[in-house]
């Protein structure tokens, strides 16, 4: 059975490349426009098998998601994995310390990006 | 008042920046002097830190905004990746400026879409600087406007990236 990944991401572009780059080797795909839109997904969906994230979007960012889940215990176990154009080591320690599992810089890399997913929603 | 130095120096972070960033998806740029054709799409994009603060902004055809998108291999809307496009390019140039010490903060690109375009990027206090560069017949304009503080100043890279462009960590891993 397919493991099923949330793609959070206001650009539709990257929603797209992400799922150009995993749907090949197994990986079902959903789609969200911003964190609002995230968590609503993530606390409706128990059959999520991991999470991709970027970080600066309208209305919450990805870091402000991750601590919102936190704060509500929502799914404390479900790997998010951080898909950015960001790099700051202030953001990276911010987004560890609310419960990231890993950070990708875009542009990203489709294989890295396959392994990673692989590692993370093993 | 702002040398042409220091402007310089941050343009040409940014054209390195944006010819990096397009690399990563294929196609080599020509790098030219002149803006050819019409220009209909803009993606704008601010950026803020404690001693710099402005706007970048990719500007180009109808025709090139689609061509743009076709590289990167989406069949979103062209102005989608446009957009994206200016997000990839200023988390390179904010990288680069971090490895010389200069820390910046970015927004969410928005775009501006007309009829010949005219983009300045004025205030009274802001310079601007633009590059271009042709590709597969197509113009692409970028522009940098800066506010900088008097004691702004880029040294050589000497800070390393927590995390390099591609590449990625997880955390915990040794």
């Amino acid at each position: 059975m397919a493991k099923r990944v949330l793609v959070i991401d206001d650009s539709a572009s990257v929603r797209q490349q992400v799922a150009q780059a995993l749907t090949p080797v197994g990986f079902e795909i959903v789609e969200a426009v911003d964190g609002l839109d995230g968590i609503k997904h993530i606390e409706a969906d128990s059959e999520l098998a991991i999470v991709i994230c970027d970080v600066t979007m309208p209305r919450m960012t990805g870091v402000e998601m991750l601590e919102k889940l936190r704060e509500n215990g929502t799914r404390p176990g479900l790997p998010i994995l951080m898909l950015t154009a960001e790099s700051q080591p202030a953001l990276l320690k911010r987004a560890q310390a609310a419960g990231a599992k890993g950070w990708i810089v875009k542009p990203f890399k489709p294989n890295i990006l396959v392994m990673t997913v692989q590692k993370l929603a093993s | 008042m702002l040398n042409d130095r220091r402007l310089d120096q941050v343009s040409t972070l940014m054209a390195e920046a944006f010819e990096e960033v397009m690399g990563h998806y294929g196609p080599k740029l020509t790098r030219t002097s002149v803006v050819t054709g019409e220009l209909d799409l803009a993606a704008i994009i601010g950026f803020a830190g404690d001693r710099a603060s402005g706007t970048l902004a990719i500007v180009t055809s109808l025709d090139g905004a689609t061509t743009l998108r076709r590289v990167a291999k989406v069949t979103t809307p062209d102005a989608d990746w446009l957009m994206e496009l200016s997000n990839q390019v200023l988390g390179l140039l904010k990288r680069k400026l971090m490895a010389r010490g200069e820390h910046l903060n970015g927004g969410i690109p928005t775009l501006v879409e007309g009829r010949r375009l005219a983009v300045r990027l004025i205030q009274p206090e802001l310079v601007a600087c633009t590059r271009v560069w042709n590709y597969a017949h197509v113009c692409i304009s970028l522009q940098i406007g800066v506010l900088l503080a008097d004691d702004f100043g880029l040294s050589e890279p000497h800070l390393e990236a927590a995390i390099d462009q591609g590449e990625a960590i997880v955390f915990g891993d040794p």
